[in-house]
């Protein structure tokens, strides 16, 4: 019995570790998806009110001397479907994730995949010129390349490993 | 005391291993509430158990088990054919000797597998057993034991076997190590290799040569057909019984079966009452249904239920069916679609390690280092089912993978659809295949990362191994299974059909 408890207390242990770890990494990945009520069939939206409202934009931000890259996992998307901003020091993606529906029949059996409208924020770590900003979109990711201003660039001095 | 009606043929195309510590008296009444045909196997009973104590203890049973076979542990052809005699009164429809069990409590005993180092010592048993009835005396084994592996060895053993006049030999498809390996790792370790079975048949066609080892369910059994004469299911059986309410429709040719996982638990009830007014506690019995609503929704709190309420005092039929309240069938009819077999929900994890990833971490610290919580929930999976044997969910837990994707499934008219979200991974490094009424798609996602490894800011991705299974729906048609990618988007489509599916099969991934 005792090793039971010992069991399940280091059980215990290793899902709350491994809870608060997820929470600090995925919290900003979760993002609201908002099903908004224009959906014109009936069958459209009995489905989206079986998909989960939220649903895990996972992003990765990667700055060196010229440029700041910001990929984020977004698959099922039109290239078109996306909205790209910078304002100030953030990114803003945003976008309307439709539901798949080429044919009409049948029905869901299992929903784990989030659809509707979504907005991510993400805080820049530098200044860019989001006139010179790229975006290309690929296996469902979606790629941002934002050079850094000019100013940016000077800013940070290099130390030599001496 | 010979037989003097001639006993009727025994129909082995679909039987139900003998297993120890399981396919006691109650677990074999309730499989057969699943089947009227399956043969039915008792556990293991040892030469020394019957002759020395009271055979009532293990030999008796109830009427509605036949077909049903016992089995016997030893290696005395005295004392074997003693028991076989004992069958006989006991009316059992087959006496088979165990030459296949690697558990060390059989070792010491000089039974089980290690016999089969000894052919003639198990062909003296045989005949003594032979000489004792009319009764079919049959033989389980092994394809072989440690070094002793080849195929010369296993045709040796067969042909000396069946000089003693056995006509049946019950193949088990993995060798087994005696040293070294439990008798749990005796079952996983070594691999299945059912074509060695096969070319027995076909060596030695005038046998009866049933396969054993690994069959998970009536799909196989059915292409075991084609090769062999039977097949003998063992774990699966337990895991999910209701794989066998098609067993009767589909390998016995019978339009018998039951309705529903509901009804066979209300079959149960006059047994369950008569039971315990004999003096047995509800936990035996119930111990071997909690599988029987796999797959339906409330399973996991029927066998909760059970599991908490069948060994308290006073606990009985209404225990049973306070816990069927838990199930919720009406709405869908047994499984009914393809479902995930790890149902993992929408949150992937996070930047994984493969080193950190294996299963031996155990400490919370380290754990919390690898940034792998759901190797913890594994882990916590893993530690649970080791405390309570027998309430694993499945054997298909996904060791090692990294991630899983998120998926939508769908029902059409002729087909279901499953659409994977599995963003940055080239069509190439897609994995999608079908084997044994299981659908896997895994692969790996490498990092596009161009640029170096400082400077970043904030990684959410996970990368590396994904893994994501699916038991089928048996009116898949595995040949006609077909995938795309598109966006970032995998879509497998199965067709429906009636045709079963033939050999594992690999499925390329289109890129669109």
């Amino acid at each position: 019995m005792s090793s039971l408890r010992q069991n399940i207390d280091r059980a215990w242990a290793q899902v709350q570790a491994g809870w608060n770890n997820l929470v600090s990494k995925a919290s900003n990945a979760l993002t609201h998806f908002v099903h908004k009520d224009e959906e014109q069939s009936a069958e459209r939206r009995d489905l989206l009110r079986s998909t989960p409202e939220w649903g895990l934009l996972a992003a990765e931000v990667h700055e060196d001397g010229e440029q700041v890259t910001v990929r984020l996992e977004i698959p099922g998307m039109e290239a078109d479907d996306f909205d790209v901003e910078v304002i100030d020091r953030t990114l803003i993606v945003s976008g309307h994730k439709h539901v798949e529906n080429s044919r009409k029949e049948g029905r869901y059996r299992i929903t784990e995949c989030a659809y509707g409208e979504f907005e991510r924020r993400m805080p820049l770590p530098a200044e860019v010129d989001s006139s010179k900003a790229e975006a290309s979109y690929e296996r469902g990711i979606l790629t941002l390349t934002l050079p850094k201003t000019e100013r940016e660039k000077v800013r940070r001095i290099p130390i030599a490993n001496g | 005391m010979q037989d003097i009606i001639k006993p009727p043929v025994v129909d082995r195309r679909l039987s139900i291993a003998p297993m120890l510590d399981w396919t006691d008296r109650h677990c074999r009444y309730f499989l057969r509430q699943l089947s009227r045909h399956v043969l039915l196997y008792t556990e293991m009973v040892t030469t020394g158990a019957l002759l020395h104590r009271d055979p009532e203890r293990f030999l008796d049973y109830h009427p509605d088990e036949h077909p049903l076979a016992l089995q016997l542990g030893g290696s005395e052809p005295g004392e074997l054919a003693r028991c076989t005699r004992l069958a006989g009164e006991w009316d059992y429809d087959e006496i088979n000797l165990n030459v296949g069990c690697p558990s060390d409590r059989v070792q010491s005993g000089r039974f089980g597998a290690c016999l089969m180092a000894e052919p003639a010592l198990v062909a003296e048993c045989v005949s003594a057993m032979r000489e004792s009835t009319r009764r079919p005396v049959t033989v389980k084994h092994r394809i072989g034991i440690d070094e002793r592996d080849s195929y010369d060895e296993l045709s040796r053993f067969v042909e000396t076997v069946a000089d003693a006049g056995c006509r049946t030999f019950i193949v088990h498809a993995r060798k087994a190590w005696l040293q070294g390996l439990s008798p749990k790792e005796n079952r996983e370790v070594p691999p299945l290799r059912h074509e060695t079975i096969y070319r027995l048949k076909a060596d030695f066609p005038e046998l009866e040569i049933i396969i054993n080892g690994g069959i998970l369910g009536l799909d196989e059994v059915v292409r075991h057909l084609e090769q062999v004469d039977g097949a003998m299911i063992g774990r699966a059986a337990y895991h999910d019984p209701w794989l066998l309410a098609a067993a009767d429709r589909r390998i016995f040719g019978d339009s018998a079966g039951p309705s529903s996982p509901r009804a066979v638990v209300l079959e149960m009830q006059s047994y369950v009452e008569q039971e315990l007014a004999r003096g047995s506690r509800l936990h035996h019995i119930t111990r071997h249904m909690l599988g029987l609503f796999q797959g339906v929704p409330g399973a996991r709190a029927w066998r909760r239920h059970l599991s908490e309420q069948a060994n308290r005092p006073g606990a009985g039929w209404q225990t049973l069916l306070d816990a069927m309240a838990h199930i919720d069938d009406r709405s869908r009819p047994h499984r009914p679609f393809l479902r995930p077999l790890v149902s993992r929900k929408i949150i992937p994890h996070f930047i994984c390690d493969k080193a950190f990833n294996r299963v031996t971490r155990r400490n919370a610290m380290t754990l919390m280092k690898t940034s792998n919580p759901w190797s913890l929930l594994d882990e916590f999976n893993r530690e649970f089912s080791r405390m309570l044997p027998g309430f694993a969910d499945d054997d298909s837990r996904v060791v090692g993978s990294n991630w899983a994707p998120a998926v939508d499934i769908k029902e059409e008219d002729d087909r279901f659809v499953i659409r994977a979200d599995i963003p940055g991974v080239s069509a190439d490094d897609i994995d999608i295949s079908m084997e044994k009424g299981v659908l896997t798609i895994s692969g790996e996602r490498k990092h596009e990362a161009k640029e170096d490894k400082e400077g970043y800011h904030r990684i959410e991705r996970s990368f590396g191994t994904f893994m994501r299974r699916f038991s089928l729906p048996e009116n898949v048609d595995a040949d006609k299974i077909s995938a795309s990618s598109k966006d970032g988007v995998v879509e497998v489509s199965l067709p429906k059909a009636v045709k079963q599916e033939d050999q594992p099969k690999k499925i390329t991934v289109k890129n669109g």
